[in-house]
């Protein structure tokens, strides 16, 4: 029976965590004619909700779109507000919000790194079964995560859907000594994360090679700290690998978002039609430069030098992103003056406002539109994995049209592996996927 | 024998709470360790007296069709059986996946309880009902009085 000639795939049970999608794949005469990734169930009924609450509203609802990145959508949403309200939040409130956007990427990096993306490497079907074989790894993966979530917990007030967040700023800022309290555990971190990585930089990594646009922010100079640059997590300006740079405001000119007949899932392009993508390859291929010394001579000793263009290598990335995300947190303790006061008023103006942050999975942009009382009468929230969509359909389809020699089943598992490389949301369900395959 | 309680929980979910209530009852308790866990539980893995503990006794809401408050238990073997078969953790690790990491990490305490009080109602901002409240009570009672028995 032939393998690479005519052939239907079809995963008809995707479920991302908030929602649930498929994956079909038709070959014809040898040829990849079609890939399709669906999504059923995007964030979007958080649009219509937004409309006629208050602009104050929105860190706490938008949270609840997602479990593993509730501070992305937080800090997005207030970006968004108070650069239409005119109000400059002050360094202090700023750099707190960085470092619990830190706890952010390290609880969501350290899960996806150890927990779903290194069994593929490992020869796992899970990190349940890898767990007795590599102990070491799987406890240093939850020793990692609770650090993430204590910090969560310590700066946002719980680990999931923190609730410290508001317009302005926070409710309470915290004390010195409970950001103290953090050091000896995170420094553990730090030496742990540089260690996975180097462990990692042994896996061996698939073939596929791919030219996507890669789209991320960057900060602008003299952002960050001592005058250097930061790189980035909370804010910046739009770039990519094409030339682009702009301010967020200008994000509607540049992208948007289409309905796809095969899914309910709107799918991010550029307004020329391209493709892209967001992440952590995009980070770090548009911003390796400002990785500090110490992540930057760690990359450098895994062998990862940008432009990466293998998306098996992602997981490379993520693992010095996430001794960034420890290292960056540490020093921002280090500097850590308690604010004056842990918010600052935000009066509504009536407009337009636009902000966008670095989610573990990429640019998190946010859009609303205020009446003058401060009423939400539209909402755009545009996620990394929408934007990716189009991206990983065409990786898949480079992918599927390499291996078409492999039976169904090596052939779906190897397919979960590509999707699991952008660390989707619907990552977690392409371990359910139920792959029927049809040849004629 | 040292017994470590971990009430599991959401606190604004209805009868979601009903293991944080029974915790909260026994908290201060004689010869019982009393913790809660309202978020990952994976991190209870790490608490020092989980490796310590010769007992382990979870109490959690559970739905297995039977009358609100009902209280179930299942013991070590039966109870990692009884658990979902998941070949890979999603972004949320929950109760089943902890035990099953506990379990390949060999990590599990020599006894090992799940306490399920059966709940109606998990809906954010509701109360608890009034069935798993008495429950409650009689599953903090047992519990204390057991650990009483135990007391020289």
């Amino acid at each position: 029976m032939s393998h690479t000639h005519d052939r239907a795939i079809s995963v008809e049970a995707l479920a991302r965590v908030e929602g649930e999608g498929a994956m079909h794949v038709r070959v014809t005469d040898g040829v990849v004619e079609r890939v399709e990734l669906e999504i059923y169930e995007p964030p979007r009924f958080f649009e219509a909700l937004l409309r006629g609450r208050s602009y104050l509203e929105p860190p706490d609802i938008t949270a609840r779109i997602c479990g593993i990145c509730p501070v992305a959508y937080q800090f997005s949403a207030a970006r968004a507000i108070e650069s239409l309200c005119g109000v400059e939040i002050p360094d202090g409130i700023a750099q707190l919000r960085r470092l619990l956007y830190c706890g952010e990427w390290i609880e969501s990096h350290v899960l996806h790194i150890f927990l779903l993306h290194a069994p593929d490497f490992l020869g796992y079907q899970g990190a349940i079964e890898m767990a007795s074989d590599h102990r070491e790894l799987v406890e240093t993966a939850l020793r990692l995560r609770k650090a993430g979530n204590t910090l969560l917990e310590v700066v946002g007030g719980r680990a999931i859907h923190p609730i410290n967040v508001r317009i302005g700023g926070f409710h309470r800022a915290p004390t010195r000594a409970e950001l103290d309290a953090l050091v000896d555990e995170l420094s553990w971190c730090r030496d742990a994360a540089a260690d996975a990585a180097r462990l990692i930089a042994g896996f061996e990594f698939p073939h596929l090679e791919i030219e996507p646009t890669y789209v991320a922010l960057r900060p602008e100079p003299g952002s960050g700290p001592s005058g250097a640059t930061d790189y980035p997590i909370d804010a910046g300006r739009i770039v990519s690998t094409t030339g682009l740079d702009i301010p967020v405001e200008d994000w509607p000119e540049h992208f948007h978002e289409e309905q796809m007949s095969h899914s309910t899932a709107l799918h991010g392009r550029m307004r020329d039609g391209g493709v892209y993508l967001v992440g952590p390859a995009a980070r770090f291929n548009l911003n390796a430069d400002r990785l500090p010394p110490a992540s930057a001579e760690l990359a450098a000793e895994v062998g990862l030098v940008a432009p990466v263009t293998n998306p098996f290598r992602s997981i490379l990335v993520r693992a010095v992103e996430l001794h960034y995300a420890v290292d960056e947190a540490l020093r921002l303790i280090a500097a850590y003056e308690p604010p004056e006061v842990p918010a600052v008023p935000v009066t509504p103006v009536a407009g337009v406002g636009h902000g966008a942050t670095e989610a573990p999975r990429g640019i998190l942009y946010h859009r609303y539109e205020l009446s003058d009382d401060g009423t939400i009468t539209a909402a755009t929230i545009v996620p990394p994995t929408s934007q990716n969509q189009p991206a990983i359909e065409a990786d898949l389809a480079a992918f599927v049209q390499d291996h078409l020699h492999l039976d169904d089943d090596d052939l779906q598992w190897r397919c979960e592996q590509a999707i699991r490389n952008y660390d989707p949301c619907i990552s977690c369900s392409t371990h359910f996927l139920d792959l029927t395959v049809e040849r004629r | 024998m040292s017994t470590l309680v971990l009430g599991i929980g959401h606190p604004d979910r209805g009868d979601d709470a009903a293991g944080l209530l029974v915790a909260e009852q026994l908290s201060g308790t004689p010869g019982l360790c009393v913790r809660t866990v309202t978020g990952d539980p994976t991190g209870m893995l790490l608490d020092p007296d989980w490796g310590r503990a010769e007992h382990v006794l979870l109490v959690d809401s559970v739905r297995t069709g039977a009358a609100t408050g009902t209280v179930s238990r299942w013991e070590g073997p039966e109870l990692l059986a009884a658990l979902p078969h998941r070949s890979a953790v999603t972004h949320e690790l929950g109760v089943a996946t902890t035990l099953q990491l506990a379990q390949g990490l060999g990590r599990l305490p020599p006894r090992l309880t799940l306490i399920g009080i059966e709940g109606a109602c998990f809906e954010r901002g509701e109360p608890v009902s009034a069935a798993v409240r008495t429950a409650v009570e009689m599953v903090a009672s047992e519990i204390a009085g057991d650990i009483g028995d135990q007391r020289p």
